[in-house]
């Protein structure tokens, strides 16, 4: 583990780092908005004045803006790092440190994560405040169990991320894998539609696959669609593959730095 | 003769961008499967909405589908000439080299805009182009050659304005140096030609026709395959077209005044 120095540290050099890139992290937040976006706009017009599988315009609208907190909150940079760590050599220098060098990787998250909440959260009550009908209905009692599920989220996204950045020990087409997977994670985490919406056999799928455990399954709890025992299902469900994907990174981690050969001096 | 000397640039240029690839065969494969499951994701996602309704904004499943294609088609020109040559020129202005470009013998917005191709990137548009006639396939439609005629136009068109309008983005940089991740902006806009312009509320119908002409880029085109066209937006994209090329013209122009190089 970390100690408390050792973290302080390094959480003040990345928030530092952070600091200095703000304007660059705020304008492609934005970008990243233009396709979720786009999505609602077709779903609006879909839903037209009724309904489309329980959903009308205002759920879509409350939806995709949970998509869009929840994605932000998730996603990871971790892949290319790591990729470009192991393919320059780079990562020696943190092999050499007394700390797992994963623990760069987790404080430099959680600060933009932390930078990224601290703009959406109240954007978030703002607009709820100026336009009451699109208030995200989350009831407040479940206002504790929602930020766990982004929590379990955003450390299981992590460690995808992780993990696929470090197939580069072996190969140098990681960052290809990584596309790919972020591809399924397209439909089977919920981004482009509810997974309730699609067919049913690619919800059902879709609910025993760690993509939902990433995006989807916070988003319904965000928008009150998971309460009761769907709720402690999808807690669970999190929970487990945050173990899986913990050991799975852990046996991959410990056999890529025996592969690993650093080039250049 | 000055067309003959720029023709024979081009040629050069060309050549010397394929020799530099034929270095890197796999990135041609690793492109082609990256496009190829592009076009599956916008297939899975047609068909969940289609699964849902017969229409988007109006637009039929054949119709959208050929909307698709253009829209391929174009992303596929902007990444074999526009992204490589924008890209690298505000390089050019950072770092002062731009100064080997103005001391050369020929217009220097033809050279930043045309010197480097990524010639893998062509096959998204070949890619593009099956999509639309896989479009009008399941359409049962055979456009006639004037419809043939005024797409090519349209398309024509809608690449000048992309190009315009992501040059003068990139000119800004003779004032702001820092303006590499302008171009998000731009893919944002463009994200939303994905869809009939119809799909959106009209007051955003009106931005993205009249402000951002994103509806000059990807709607009207395809509505000349599709039947849709009217004399009125194909004149007004035409038009817009000379329009955004002049005006960037006249900014380049202007910015390269303002030029002072690099520190040195």
């Amino acid at each position: 583990m970390l100690s408390r120095r050792r973290a302080w540290v390094l959480f003040r050099t990345n928030w530092y780092k952070m600091m200095e890139y703000r304007a660059e992290a705020v304008i492609w937040m934005l970008a990243a908005f233009a396709q979720p976006l786009v999505t609602l706009a077709v779903w609006i017009s879909v839903a037209g004045q009724g309904s489309v599988g329980g959903y009308t315009r205002v759920d879509f609208i409350h939806y995709f803006l949970a998509v869009m907190f929840v994605e932000r909150m998730t996603r990871s940079w971790v892949t290319w790092e790591l990729e470009y760590q192991v393919r320059m050599g780079v990562l020696s220098a943190y092999l050499v440190r007394p700390i797992d060098p994963i623990w760069h990787h987790v404080v430099e998250n959680l600060v933009y994560k932390l930078f990224f909440a601290a703009i959406l959260a109240p954007a978030l009550v703002g607009v709820g405040l100026l336009w009451p009908s699109l208030r995200i209905p989350l009831e407040p009692a479940l206002l504790p169990a929602f930020v766990l599920s982004v929590l379990l989220a955003l450390q299981i996204r992590f460690l995808m991320c992780y993990i696929l950045g470090s197939l580069a020990f072996w190969t140098t087409q990681s960052l290809s894998a990584f596309y790919l997977v972020d591809t399924v994670m397209y439909f089977l985490g919920g981004r482009i539609a509810p997974l309730s919406i699609m067919p049913p056999l690619v919800a059902e799928l879709a609910r025993w696959m760690p993509f939902r455990a990433m995006i989807a399954f916070p988003v319904e709890v965000m928008i009150g669609r998971a309460d009761g025992a769907a709720l402690i299902e999808g807690l669970l469900l999190q929970a487990a593959w945050l173990l899986v994907f913990i050991v799975l990174r852990r046996v991959l981690w410990q056999a890529g730095r025996k592969v690993y050969g650093a080039v250049g001096g | 003769m000055k067309m003959r000397k720029y023709g024979r640039l081009l040629a050069t240029f060309f050549r010397a961008c394929i020799v530099m690839e034929l270095e890197y065969r796999a990135h041609f494969w690793a492109n082609v499967v990256q496009t190829l499951m592009q076009l599956g994701i916008v297939l899975l996602t047609l068909s969940l909405f289609f699964a849902h309704t017969r229409a988007i904004g109006g637009w039929s499943f054949w119709e959208v589908l050929v909307l698709l294609g253009v829209f391929t088609t174009l992303s596929g020109f902007v990444e074999f000439f526009l992204r490589p040559n924008l890209g690298k020129m505000v390089e050019y202005i950072q770092q002062g080299t731009l100064d080997f470009v103005l001391t050369k013998p020929v217009d220097s917005q033809f050279f930043i805009s045309f010197r480097y191709f990524a010639f893998f990137k062509g096959i998204d548009v070949l890619l593009g182009l099956a999509t639309i006639g896989a479009g009008l396939a399941i359409g049962g439609q055979t456009p006639g050659a004037a419809a043939l005629l005024y797409f090519g136009a349209l398309l024509l068109a809608a690449l000048a304005i992309i190009y315009s309008i992501w040059l003068a983005l990139m000119t800004t940089a003779f004032w702001f140096v820092r303006v590499d991740n302008l171009h998000m902006f731009f893919h944002s806009f463009f994200e939303a030609g994905r869809y009939p312009v119809t799909v959106y509320r009209p007051w955003l119908r009106f931005l993205l026709t009249y402000v951002v002409p994103i509806a000059f880029i990807t709607t009207v085109p395809s509505a000349s395959l599709t039947g849709r066209l009217d004399a009125g937006s194909a004149g007004s994209a035409l038009v817009a077209a000379a329009f955004f090329l002049a005006l960037t013209r006249w900014f380049w122009r202007r910015a390269l005044r303002y030029y002072t190089s690099a520190s040195s």
